[in-house]
């Protein structure tokens, strides 16, 4: 081993933060729990591997939509499967780090192969995170503990017990690399906020809450009733993108950072439907913990369980050792995944046969394509329409608060003396409109009458009412007319000033 | 590993990382190669105000039509209870899904495969409870929903159609309600080229209207 340059300053600096030696708890934690999420999207995939990455499907690849035609080969449906079957194996291999650097670089390539194959149904951003995380784990000593290969190799090498609870030691710069690739992911997805247009004023976020294009997201639909507190959202969102390269390094920024970043994946699984994306990063986390953190971690875990009678469990199997027999030794070990690959591809390719995944083998015969109703045809291929005006409508609400240009409270009763702001909020695209907000009376006569043109551009305008005592209490309607068709109506209830205090007395009284 | 090797490895690393970043701020070369799809982080890529809906419709030599995506075999949701040709925005893989899609089924010759896209109001997506909490109003028992030919192929898989997505093609029907703009629009010619990103097919597209003709 050479030794760290005598030089201080930066240079020594940044060789102590990529060459310091360390135990790789965090690398290891990374290794386990980082394939069992690929896995949760994989395995539903394999059923349909044919159809996904193979000639004899649909294949979407990704080198089509670059202007790369033929980049890649295409397998063929066998070569398919059996590659989907190697990818799962690996990444199971991987996570009990069973031959670990091989088995990382095999699931490296075939995330990255399958994930280009189908562009579609595969490929999303969290494919290329995998990809890195799997590029520096196959390039870590992640599998120097808590692994199939440490409890092979203990059998010939033993690592000093009291020195850092036996595990071996090893430069730290893979974990660096790891870390560098959250902060530099955080940092691009704010630059690609800071180059969307409505980012800041919170519509885009909301146009995604009421998205179906993930999973199920109720929280996401509720909060888009409330756009102020999305824009406060998306705020608090990209300043922490920001900062998180400066904020994650060390002390209590560190944790401050990981905290919020805690909290904003799993707001992204609530609001918005996401699973998989926030399950790979707070995976990655943990390269984020310093051996001094997980050892910290671990005590803390061991007095809790400690005090707790039903934790035997965790008291009583760290103290198991299971022993290597004699015949296991790292070649076997290799011999054995082999043979696992040789035995469990042979099983994939005859049970996909066996599947019949396009019906071909039916006794009835392939699949016959049945007709679809006429009516449904001539709607779909009836030609482009205009945009109604009430579905060109997303808001028609009256308040007395902005905040952020957007109306940040509702409300159904005024009286005399006080302001209302009413908003009407339109979608993307939409024309030039003369847009009325008119107040009706009780008995529906027009009282007043509010024009203005909201130019294309815009996505909201306001008109403030005053209400003097020129109008008399009770109830009244606006009504929100596009281009002079009715689109919306409220009703609001107008209380004189007197009649409030009156109330508000008896009530007192009460 | 050699710490030779190492160093290379995190320069070459660190320096692939910069490359992406800078060429995703400055949008330069971000999508030059497949590659720079590993390189860009642009995870919040923006979302429209319409939810669509991707359908692939084969005509038939007898005037049938039918449904060529989902296959009859069975459907895959890949991230939520949409299908598959759904997240294809471009509709660059449509004909690949139709062909798949004949290739295992009994069916008549195809005259014509229609690609087209469904599109409605996101605020249709809304449960009935909040619509209420909304709009003051019970939700519609259905909700109205727009249709648009995005791409049509003749049975050989050639483009006879190609047009951009809904959102575009309203915001340009809207620029087109300008009289002035319409009768610019009406003097002028079309010319078509043939579009780059798709080099081996002969896929075609609308490129503009030129100055208006003498």
């Amino acid at each position: 081993m050479s030794t760290p340059p005598p030089a201080d300053g930066l240079r020594q600096r940044l060789f102590n933060f990529f060459y310091a030696q360390e135990v790789p708890y965090g690398l290891a934690l990374v290794r386990i729990i980082v394939p069992l999420v690929l896995l949760a999207q994989a395995v539903p995939r394999w059923f349909h591997a044919r159809e996904f990455y193979s000639l004899d499907g649909a294949p979407t690849p990704l080198w089509d939509n670059y202007g790369y035609p033929g980049l890649l080969p295409i397998p063929g449906a066998s070569v398919a499967i059996v590659l989907t079957t190697l990818y799962l194996i690996s990444l199971v291999s991987l996570s009990l780090g069973w031959m670990t650097r091989t088995s990382a670089l095999t699931a490296l390539v075939l995330t990255a192969y399958l994930g280009m194959l189908d562009t579609i149904g595969t490929l999303t951003k969290y494919t290329a995170v995998a990809s890195h995380v799997l590029l520096l784990l196959s390039v870590s000593p992640c599998g120097k503990l808590w692994s199939v290969d440490a409890w092979l190799e203990r059998r010939v090498r033993t690592w000093p017990i009291g020195l850092h609870g036996g595990h071996p030691l090893a430069p730290a710069w893979p974990r660096r690399l790891l870390q560098i690739l959250v902060a530099v992911m955080y940092f691009g997805a704010a630059l690609t906020k800071l180059q969307t247009p409505l980012y800041f004023t919170g519509d885009q976020l909301q146009y995604w809450l009421l998205s179906d294009f993930q999973h199920f997201n109720p929280l996401g639909e509720h909060l888009s009733l409330h756009p102020p507190v999305l824009m406060v959202m998306g705020i608090a969102t990209i300043l922490w993108e920001i900062m998180f390269p400066i904020l994650c390094w060390r002390g209590w920024t560190k944790c401050g950072a990981l905290v919020f970043g805690v909290v904003f994946h799993g707001m992204t699984t609530l609001t918005l439907g996401l699973t998989l994306f926030p399950g790979l990063c707070l995976s990655l986390y943990w390269a984020f913990f310093d051996p001094a953190d997980i050892q910290g971690l671990a005590r803390w875990l061991r007095r809790k369980s400690r005090r707790r009678s039903w934790a035997l469990a965790s008291r009583v199997l760290p103290r198991w050792r299971f022993t290597a027999p004699d015949w296991a030794t790292p070649a076997a070990s290799a011999c054995g995944l082999a043979a696992t690959c040789a035995v469990l591809t042979a099983v994939a390719l005859e049970t996909e046969q066996r599947m019949d995944v396009y019906g071909l083998a039916r006794p009835e015969g392939r699949y016959v394509l049945q007709p679809l109703p006429q009516e449904q045809v001539e709607r779909m291929l009836g030609g482009m329409e205009h945009v109604r005006p009430e579905d060109q409508l997303l808001g028609f609400d009256v308040g007395t608060l902005r905040i952020g240009g957007m109306l940040a409270n509702e409300r159904t009763e005024f009286q005399h003396g006080e302001q209302a702001i009413v908003e009407c909020c339109l979608l993307l695209p939409h024309g030039d409109l003369w847009v009325e907000v008119n107040l009706h009376d009780d008995l529906n006569r027009p009282v007043k009458r509010s024009q203005q043109i909201m130019v294309r551009e815009n996505l909201r305008t306001h008109f403030i009412y005053d209400w003097q005592e020129s109008y008399p209490a009770g109830e009244y309607d606006l009504v929100l007319r596009l281009d002079g068709d009715e689109v919306a109506r409220r009703r609001i209830t107008l209380r004189s000033r007197t009649t409030s205090a009156t109330a508000a007395a008896t009530a007192m009284a009460r | 590993m050699p710490r030779w090797a190492s160093r290379l490895f995190i320069s070459g690393y660190l320096a692939a990382l910069a490359f992406g970043l800078v060429c995703h701020g400055l949008k330069f070369m971000h999508d030059s190669h497949p590659a720079m799809y590993f390189l860009v982080w642009d995870m919040f890529c923006g979302w429209s105000a319409y939810e669509t809906r991707i359908h692939i419709v084969g005509e038939g030599e007898s005037g049938r039509h039918y449904a060529l995506a989902p296959g009859p075999w069975g459907d895959f949701h890949p991230y939520s209870q949409m299908h598959r040709q759904d997240y294809d925005i471009n509709v660059s893989y449509a004909y690949r899904l139709a062909q798949n899609t004949l290739a295992h089924t009994e069916h008549e010759p195809m005259r014509r495969i229609h690609v087209l896209e469904e599109a409605w109001s996101k605020k249709h997506n809304l449960p009935p409870e909040l619509w209420r909490r909304k709009y003051q109003t019970e939700k519609p028992a259905g909700h109205h929903t727009y249709w648009h030919v995005r791409r049509t192929y003749n049975g050989n898989g050639e483009t006879l159609r190609l047009v951009g997505n809904w959102m575009r093609c309203q915001s340009e029907l809207i620029v087109l309600e300008d009289p002035r703009m319409r009768d610019r629009a009406r003097k002028s010619q079309t010319f078509y080229a043939s579009n780059p990103q798709e080099r081996l097919k002969n896929g075609i597209q609308p490129a503009g209207f030129v100055t208006p003709a003498p």
